[in-house]
């Protein structure tokens, strides 16, 4: 375990064990057994540790999601889903730590806490985005389609949060919610029936003018 | 039909839903009585077709139980007029599927592994569609498997669904609320054991061992080792829906094997075992052109209580049918009657149950009967319609008919319907204390 897993899963220790964040690198260096500079030469605070920790989830899940063999094979909206469920498969094996962490501070604004986890998750948001306007899948809307990588970004958000909240047997209503929340978003990005009205009411407004009168 | 994209969420989400169900309903109401105003030949056939399509729609979007339900009314021909139960049918097949890593997500939890790794081949995409859950084929050491997952959180669902399809129910069959509970309460424990998967592994081993020996049926072996709560394997049954079979124009000789076992089979069950297969939908069936016939999907098993069997089957032979004091008797245990009744109701309810019956019994009366014979479909439909058009039955708000009655019914009505449209000549055996004198 190099020094950064292990500042890591110190500081995850400490706070389940402690109800609360290690009071100093200081001490979390001392306990993970390592020099304060150690710690300094990886982190600058114990806030960048969290965030740290934020960011690892999503790259494990990232990383086994795009591992798998049929992801090629398949849709963005599947991969998307398929994110979203090995996501929540990773928070399960924290899940102590993820309700402490969001119970306790209301994650959703302290976006700082989250900020490394963000840019990485808009970043794959944008890489599936592009992807989908190649297949199909989303359409381009001027001024629009810029702000979907946001709107992935509250729905991962509320995955989070959803689950948090999940007393089902397996977090079965998790895998309901996802579900519906994956393919709701993509029948808003999708073409859909606001882009044929536009599309006709722009035909109806050019012939007018051209002098096709009704 | 058109493709479904998303499936509504919330409780708020499904309950608009319905919302907007009863608004389109109300708006084809008043749409059918301007266009009356204007051709008064006008029939309400049409108005049922948008009535009907319109509340499939909502139906089908909503999926889980309040599909089921739709099934059911959909078998229920007594109880919708016909142009609801033919759109109604169509809930019997397909409805949309759920995502590839859904799947993969369900096997992981229960198995450990993708299903890829766990069968030879895999197919993602699912080959059809079961009301709460889809059909995947898959193979493992040269045998084409069937695997059918459920969809998370249906158990959930059904009784928030169930409380929303009340009001429906409510008006559809003119009751009031506390008889609607009464079969409500009957629907929701027959749906909440249809989502119990290793209780439908259980009854489908015990089911189709015991009717092994039946002329023309093919049951799946089915493998536990395969099966969990929410997913269910068995061997892969080739054969045509009941709808596709017809189309193959199948020989009068092949119709009669086909229909003979379908009755050996309910005969079997219902009279043996006391134990009945309620879902006779043709999606659960699969017919091939040599005259067998594969069954599947013991989701809904119906246990008939001693009581209820020996009251239902008396009046079949026609006659105790014709003795008012053994009639009287039934109505009374089977709930067709109730203490309340004035003299005059007894009377008026019993005349229309003793001609019903009569009807319905008809085919037990012969050695050999003709359910190709629309006549007597017709005299049925013709009856059921001439019911639902009395004055003293639209106004009245008891219910009639024990809990039991429903899937019981349905099954019979699922059996002869399906027998109707294959125009199959049965030997319609029945059991020798039927014929017994009282």
């Amino acid at each position: 375990m190099n020094n950064q897993e292990l500042i890591q899963k110190t500081y995850i220790e400490y706070l389940l064990e402690n109800g609360k964040v290690p009071p100093s690198p200081y001490l979390l260096a001392k306990l993970a057994g390592i020099d304060e500079k150690d710690f300094y030469a990886i982190y600058n605070s114990l806030q960048a540790v969290e965030a740290d920790i934020w960011l690892q989830f999503f790259q494990e899940a990232k990383q086994q999601t795009i591992s798998q063999e049929v992801y090629e094979r398949y849709s963005v909206r599947e991969k998307l889903l398929s994110f979203y469920y090995t996501w929540v498969e990773v928070l399960k094996n924290h899940r102590s730590f993820v309700l402490f962490a969001v119970g306790t501070r209301h994650l959703h604004q302290e976006t700082a806490l989250l900020s490394p986890f963000k840019r990485a998750f808009t970043e794959y948001a944008n890489e599936l985005i592009t992807e989908g306007r190649n297949t199909g899948e989303v359409v381009n809307r001027p001024f629009v389609t810029e702000r979907y990588a946001d709107g992935f970004w509250v729905q991962a958000l509320f995955v989070l949060r959803f689950w948090v909240k999940d007393n089902s047997a397996g977090y079965e209503l998790t895998d309901a919610a996802i579900e519906k929340a994956v393919n709701t978003s993509f029948d808003f990005i999708g073409k859909s029936a606001l882009d044929t009205l536009f599309d006709f009411g722009k035909f109806l407004y050019q012939t007018q003018r051209a002098g096709y009168g009704l | 039909m058109k493709s479904q994209n998303n499936i509504p969420a919330t409780k708020v989400e499904r309950a608009t839903r319905f919302v907007t169900t009863g608004i389109k309903v109300g708006g084809n109401y008043i749409k059918h009585y301007a266009k009356k105003a204007i051709n008064p030949d006008l029939s309400r056939d049409e108005l049922h077709e948008s009535n009907a399509a319109d509340i499939y729609e909502t139906l089908s979007e909503l999926k889980g139980s309040a599909l089921k339900v739709a099934q059911m009314m959909s078998m229920d021909r007594n109880l919708l007029p016909k142009a609801y139960s033919e759109r109604f049918q169509m809930a019997q097949y397909s409805a949309p599927p759920l995502s590839g890593p859904l799947v993969i997500k369900t096997f992981t939890r229960y198995f450990g592994k993708a299903p890829q790794a766990l069968f030879d081949t895999f197919a993602m995409d699912a080959s059809n569609a079961a009301s709460i859950g889809q059909v995947h084929q898959a193979t493992k050491n040269g045998k084409k498997l069937a695997v059918k997952i459920q969809y998370p959180g249906v158990a959930q669902s059904v009784k928030s669904d169930l409380k929303m399809v009340k009001p429906f129910a409510v008006r559809l069959m003119n009751l009031n609320e506390k008889d609607v509970d009464k079969y409500m309460d009957e629907v929701e424990t027959k749906l909440l054991e249809e989502t119990d998967y290793q209780l439908e592994l259980q009854r489908s081993q015990e089911i189709s061992t015991a009717c092994g020996h039946i002329n023309g049926l093919v049951f799946p072996t089915y493998y536990p080792e395969f099966s969990s709560e929410r997913v269910l394997t068995m061997d892969w049954l080739e054969g045509f829906h009941l709808d596709d079979f017809l189309k193959t124009n199948p020989s009068q000789e092949v119709r009669n094997k086909i229909g003979q076992a379908l009755w050996d089979f309910y005969d079997f069950q219902v009279h043996i075992l006391r134990k009945v297969h309620a879902d006779p939908h043709p999606g659960n069936f699969l017919m091939r052109p040599d005259g067998t016939m594969g069954v599947i999907d013991f989701g809904c098993v119906k246990e008939i209580p001693e009581n209820y069997y020996r009251n239902y089957f008396t009046l079949i032979n026609p006659d105790n049918l014709k003795d008012p004091a053994i009639c009287d008797k039934v109505f009374v245990n089977l709930e067709f009657l109730h203490e309340q009744d004035t003299p005059q109701e007894r009377k008026f309810y019993s005349d229309l149950f003793i001609t019903m019956i009569g009807l319905l019994g008809k085919p037990f009366h012969t050695q050999e009967f003709d359910f190709g014979d629309d006549a007597y479909f017709q005299s049925i439909y013709d009856y059921a319609e001439y019911l639902s058009n009395l004055k003293e039955l639209r106004e009245s708000k008891v219910a009639r008919g024990s809990k039991d009655s429903l899937y019981i019914n349905r099954t019979y009505y699922g059996l002869y319907s399906m027998l109707n449209q294959l125009k199959a000549v049965v030997r319609t055996s029945s059991p020798a204390w039927l014929w017994q004198p009282i």
